[in-house]
């Protein structure tokens, strides 16, 4: 009998296998008391580990951060695939034919995955949008203006013609934000603010 | 150019702004109301729409408002500050917006100006509302008396801004009489170099809920949240302690400020402000917000200001920076008896007070004064 690699077997008690080599070697570790052992002692380290580091310290956010480790990882894996084949001939195969009924059958089987794929993806961008909350309302003040904005509407008010340039500007944290002016020809001083309710 | 008596509080700029709106195609049928009240003590003396356009985007409009206004004083008393409030409808949160005049002396009969310059992104209106309206909030007279609405704490500020003028004209009539004129051009030759130190900066507020995230922000690059303690400018005439504070700080966020104040008098507090300085990591200190407690607070009495808020800084142009540090002062005290306390010039001399203490809108007023027509000229101000 020839066992699995013991990279695979960390895989598969992972759960990280493709469907196809995970029931191959699902069907030998049932056969195969050696290589349960080993996918019963892969399983007890994950879990230890998952404990050990299943507080994020405040304010990480995981699920952002993974997501672009794994973005990152895979612009590394690329860029280091693309670098060693620089200079290398392309190897050209011949062409494999496919039987009329294997390539009937695997048009159909992808035409399925294809419309359960839209279908879920469709209902899941429907749930997103319904769990999002309204944009937050964000109060600026800067030296051309204050304003405020929640992403679609908003309004600004600007600095005097003779001076662009507010002198002070400040917000409050009970939402509102203000600037000052003084004319250059008068000197009057002019302070605009807005106000979120 | 119209001109308005006092009886005719109200009018609907809508032929202006009509014409306007027809270049563009936009309909602006009533598009700017100036509702003054009936007894108003102060007139529309004139309006001028200079360069305003409205402009149809898709199913917004987008209104590009510049209104030169002169208001006329039919009060029997000298004017010493206003506030106009300014109303868009169907912008975010109420699109509520002022404009206020502070540091004026309008003698009564006299007319002044504000300007009104507005730039608003709204969906497309029916015209059954105008799009912009404008309301008087508040007067301020030379006795302290008020008048106005007073929706947006217009009476506080204005009186708070009054307070520090006279406070302001005080020092430097002062400075004058006892050390001459050079003394004072040396003061304001000090001012100056305050004013033009002051790091210039951006800041955002978000009352609740994440800061969406910035333009410029690194793409890879999280910053935990650390509780940072605040450090406090002691003034000795404040009526209010600062004993402990904290804020959580990220990158160029501070989130999240809690503070820990105790009232020093025996009378009670309704309303006080602390200022609030940022560091950055080279160490450059700027005042960037302010945290009201609107709460009463007793004689000898603490309390727990607890806020939600967050706020992001960044440099004027746009260039990020990151934060190390804050410190807070008391900026403004309003007693229940109607008395204000206000930091005194002796307190704001010192060094690091002065630096972070936004100048007085007198102030500013006296050294554009200064800047524009020379010492002779502030000085005649001065001995007014």
């Amino acid at each position: 009998m020839k066992h699995p690699s013991i990279d695979k077997l960390a895989w598969y008690s992972g759960g990280e296998l493709p469907w196809w080599p995970r029931w191959t070697i699902r069907r030998h570790v049932a056969a195969c008391a050696q290589c349960q052992e080993e996918a019963a002692l892969f399983r007890d380290t994950a879990a230890a580990v998952r404990l050990e580091t299943g507080e994020m310290p405040a304010g990480v956010q995981w699920d952002r951060l993974a997501a672009e480790m794994r973005a990152n990882v895979r612009l590394g894996i690329e860029a280091s695939d693309a670098i060693s084949a620089y200079g290398k001939k392309y190897e050209i195969r011949p062409v494999q034919g496919m039987s009329w009924r294997m390539a009937a059958l695997t048009t159909g089987f992808v035409f399925l995955l294809s419309i359960g794929y839209w279908l879920n993806a469709a209902k899941k961008s429907e749930q997103i949008v319904a769990m999002r909350g309204p944009d937050p309302i964000v109060v600026e003040a800067s030296e051309r203006g204050v304003g405020m904005s929640d992403g679609t509407k908003g309004m600004e008010l600007q600095g005097p013609k003779t001076n662009h340039r507010a002198a002070v500007v400040t917000v409050s944290t009970i939402g509102s934000a203000g600037a000052r002016y003084v004319d250059e020809e008068t000197g009057q001083v002019t302070v605009n603010h807005v106000y979120v309710e | 150019m119209f001109m308005w008596s006092k009886r005719v509080s109200s009018f609907a700029v809508a032929a202006g702004l009509a014409c306007l709106g027809q270049d563009a195609g936009v309909d602006l049928r009533g598009g700017l109301k100036i509702n003054l009240p009936k007894d108003s003590p102060l007139a529309v003396a004139s309006l001028d729409l200079g360069p305003s356009k409205a402009t149809a985007r898709g199913g917004a409009v987008m209104l590009d408002l510049h209104a030169s206004l002169r208001l006329r004083n039919l009060s029997g008393k000298r004017v010493k500050g206003v506030t106009l409030l300014v109303l868009a409808q169907d912008v975010s949160a109420g699109g509520k917006g002022s404009v206020a005049a502070p540091s004026l002396d309008v003698a009564p009969g006299e007319d002044f100006p504000v300007r009104i310059d507005l730039r608003m992104v709204r969906p497309m209106s029916n015209g059954a509302e105008p799009l912009v309206q404008v309301l008087l909030d508040g007067v301020l007279f030379d006795d302290l008396s008020f008048f106005g609405e007073n929706r947006l704490n217009s009476r506080r500020q204005l009186t708070v801004w009054e307070l520090e003028a006279r406070r302001d004209r005080k020092h430097f009539q002062q400075l004058l009489e006892a050390r001459g004129s050079e003394t004072l051009q040396k003061e304001m030759m000090a001012a100056i170099s305050r004013q033009d130190l002051r790091p210039r900066v951006d800041v955002q507020v978000v009352r609740r809920g994440a800061m969406p995230r910035g333009a410029n922000a690194p793409a890879t690059n999280y910053e935990m949240d650390r509780e940072v303690q605040f450090s406090f400018l002691r003034m000795p005439g404040a009526p209010v302690e600062l004993m402990a504070g904290a804020a959580r700080i990220s990158g160029d966020e501070a989130k999240a400020p809690h503070l820990e104040i105790r009232n020093k008098e025996l009378k009670a507090i309704r309303h006080l402000e602390i200022g609030l300085a940022l560091k950055d990591t080279n160490g450059q200190e700027f005042f960037a917000a302010t945290v009201p407690y609107d709460e009463l607070l007793a004689g000898k009495g603490a309390a727990a200001l607890r806020d939600s808020a967050t706020l992001r800084v960044r440099h004027t142009g746009g260039s990020r920076l990151v934060l190390e540090g804050m410190a807070g002062f008391v900026n403004n005290v309003e007693f229940a008896d109607g008395g204000y306390w206000i930091p005194s010039r002796a307190d704001l001399a010192d060094g690091r007070l002065g630096q972070l203490v936004p100048p007085s809108p007198e102030e500013q007023r006296l050294v554009q004064l200064y800047r524009r027509k020379g010492l002779l000229a502030l000085v005649e101000e001065l001995r007014k």
